[in-house]
């Protein structure tokens, strides 16, 4: 009797082992509990850092669709697209896939189909430690820990690295402009933002610091006040306009600028400082270059 | 005359022009940095070349002052004017108590514009107008000029007809623009840029572009003035104001051309600004009765001193960033508007 008892708990055990061994439960960064039954093979990644992220961790051969800012690496574009604002659900249940990888405001809409077995995370880092968490969970999920936790070392030395050179000397202010279509009113990053944090890593001192809003449109006035030693244009289009610099300078107000008279004005790339994906670091050495060029 | 205070009409002058001013100097004093009266003054003698004695400010406050604060004060009261003069316009000629200055396809037309500039164009300017101004100020015009031929039918246009054209154009034009945002592919800051424009918010950073909205303002609220007497007739309806004289489809024409363009130079420098060419014509109408040739002027006054307000407050609460003025012309004008309502035992000055 005893004998078979345990004979039966073996027996249960066994059936059950293998199936609790595959399934998996993660916390997104909206503290869900999502529990996946196995490593997912059709991913959707809605954001373009999540989809670097895929990629870097050699998993780009699980995604099934991406949305429409996923541009880089450039093989990311020819994945098929989602609008991930206002998602089709028809179109999003049409792939078939078993897991979403959004943020917050893109991932809401899409709760509603966990019914079907469409897991959804949301990854909203806020930090680089944050970050790092998100590519080691991602690497789990996708069976990829190894190399997620080489990825995450590698970045770790380089901000590391960036630190050492930029300790103990002097903050330059800066002022990051990340749109400016309406000149008047162009909007910077605020504390709470994760580009105000690469600002502070990179070794400068960010002129909206005070601001209480992670986005705010910045007033004119604090800026030709706060006068700062550096600015940076990171309109996504800025690049692409070889005047970006001399129209800025001819800004009202802006001649008086310090940054302007000695043209310490630069116009970046925004996508490597404002996705939070393996490639900050690349955006956090260009800052941090910027800053200090004479450490560089 | 019906309404309140109608007899304290001299007084009301006095009053808003005091209040005027009050806000203009608030406007110049307050902001991201606060500026004294003292310095104010000093800087501008200083800037007319009048000896002050020695420069105890920092340089910045001269930029500050000289090139931002006083021609986006100067143009928040230009705005003020123009949206409550042709909010009086339209509520008068429609002879509808929701009229508003965008109610005949402005808003929809210039939104629509300003989306697609902020989405695709460039940054560019033309004497200190972006191409998201021009493209606001010309769509504003466009759609005007639309809903006007759409609502003409044999040669003649009643307000019922314009209103529902406007309602229509407005619709129709405020569902393309948010197609196009859906549409769009770009930066997230894009579609955020949309969103603030929308809001309002006085955009004057170049002293040029006074120099182009001041006269057009000023010279659109003169003219207004005289449709007075015509809109005066209006309030006895339409056939009553045939008998009185008033060739309806002429001054109608008039009154809409005056309108759109008061609303579309604001709007170029402005974004959308709601509630304020609502709300302001009412208040007036409350205090000063319903004569037009009383409410054109007053309203002018008080919407001017109402939107200088809300910008500075705009400005100065979430220092160093920026909200959206449409907030508090809500804000301010709102409550105002109720408390005046009811003090004056839900007359609200409609005859």
């Amino acid at each position: 009797m005893t004998r078979q008892a345990i004979l039966l708990f073996w027996i249960v055990l066994l059936l059950w082992g293998p199936a609790d061994a595959a399934s998996l439960t993660v916390v997104d960064d909206a503290g869900r509990s999502v529990t996946l039954d196995g490593p997912p093979k059709r991913i959707m990644a809605l954001t373009p850092s999540n989809t670097e992220i895929l990629f870097a961790l050699g998993a780009e051969g699980r995604i099934v669709a991406v949305d429409q800012w996923s541009d880089f690496p450039p093989a990311a574009k020819e994945k098929a697209r989602i609008a991930p604002l206002n998602p089709n659900l028809e179109q999003v249940v049409r792939f078939n896939p078993d897991l979403i990888l959004s943020t917050h405001g893109g991932a809401e809409p899409l709760l509603p189909l966990e019914r079907y077995g469409i897991r959804v995370m949301i990854l909203a880092p806020r930090t680089l430690d944050d970050l790092y968490r998100n590519i080691l969970l991602i690497g789990r999920i996708v069976d990829a820990e190894a190399r997620a936790e080489g990825l995450v070392r590698a970045m770790r030395q380089r901000v590391a690295a960036v630190a050492a050179k930029v300790r103990a000397a002097p903050r330059p202010k800066v002022f990051i402009e990340l749109d400016g279509s309406d000149p008047g009113r162009p909007f910077t990053a605020g504390s709470g933002s994760f580009i105000d944090v690469l600002i502070g890593l990179a070794g400068g001192a960010n002129v909206a610091i005070h601001s209480r809003m992670a986005w705010p449109q910045f007033s004119l006035e604090e800026l030709i006040r706060a006068d700062p030693d550096l600015i940076i244009l990171a309109d996504p289009l800025a690049p692409l306009n070889p005047q970006t610099l001399e129209l800025a300078a001819r800004r009202p107000g802006w001649s008086r600028l310090r940054a302007v008279r000695l043209g310490a004005m630069a116009a970046i790339d925004s996508s490597v400082i404002s996705r939070p994906g393996p490639r900050i670091v690349e955006g956090l050495e260009l800052l941090a270059r910027l800053f200090h060029p004479d450490r560089f | 005359m019906k309404g309140g205070w109608g007899n304290f009409v001299p007084g009301i002058y006095v009053a808003l022009s005091a209040l005027l001013l009050l806000a203009l100097l608030i406007g110049v004093m307050q902001g991201a940095v606060a500026l004294s009266p003292t310095t104010i003054l000093k800087i501008l003698l200083r800037s007319t070349g009048v000896p002050v004695g020695p420069v105890t400010w920092p340089g910045a406050d001269e930029t500050i002052l000289l090139e931002l604060r006083l021609p986006r004060v100067l143009g928040g009261a230009l705005v003020g004017a123009a949206l409550a003069t042709a909010g009086v316009l339209f509520q008068g000629l429609l002879r509808n108590p929701l009229a508003d200055p965008y109610i005949i396809g402005t808003s929809a037309g210039a939104g629509f514009a300003a989306t697609m500039a902020i989405l695709v164009l460039p940054p560019a300017s033309i004497l200190g107008f972006g191409s998201v101004a021009l493209s606001a100020f010309v769509g504003g015009l466009l759609a005007v000029l639309l809903v006007y031929r759409l609502a003409r039918v044999n040669g003649h246009s009643s307000p019922v007809t314009l209103l529902l054209a406007g309602v229509i154009v407005n619709a129709v034009l405020g569902y393309l623009g948010s197609l196009s945002i859906l549409l769009f592919e770009g930066s997230e800051f894009r579609l955020r840029q949309v969103f603030t424009w929308l809001m309002g918010g006085i955009a004057v950073n170049d002293s040029r572009q006074l120099l182009v909205v001041g006269p057009i303002i000023v010279a659109g609220i003169i003219v207004a003035y005289g449709c007075a007497v015509s809109l005066n007739a209006l309030t006895v309806g339409e056939e009553g104001a045939q008998v009185l004289g008033v060739n309806l489809d002429r001054e109608a024409g008039r009154i809409i051309a005056l309108g759109a363009l008061l609303t579309g130079a604001a709007v170029s420098v402005s974004g959308l600004i709601g509630f304020l060419g609502l709300a302001v014509p009412h208040i007036l109408r409350i205090l000063v009765g319903s004569d037009h040739r009383r409410l054109l002027p007053t309203s002018a006054l008080a919407g001017a001193a109402l939107l200088v307000l809300a910008d500075t407050a705009a400005r100065s609460i979430a220092a160093p960033a920026e909200l959206p003025v449409g907030i508090f012309t809500a804000l301010l004008g709102g409550p105002l508007f109720l408390f005046l309502l009811r003090q004056n035992g839900r007359e609200s000055g409609w005859r």
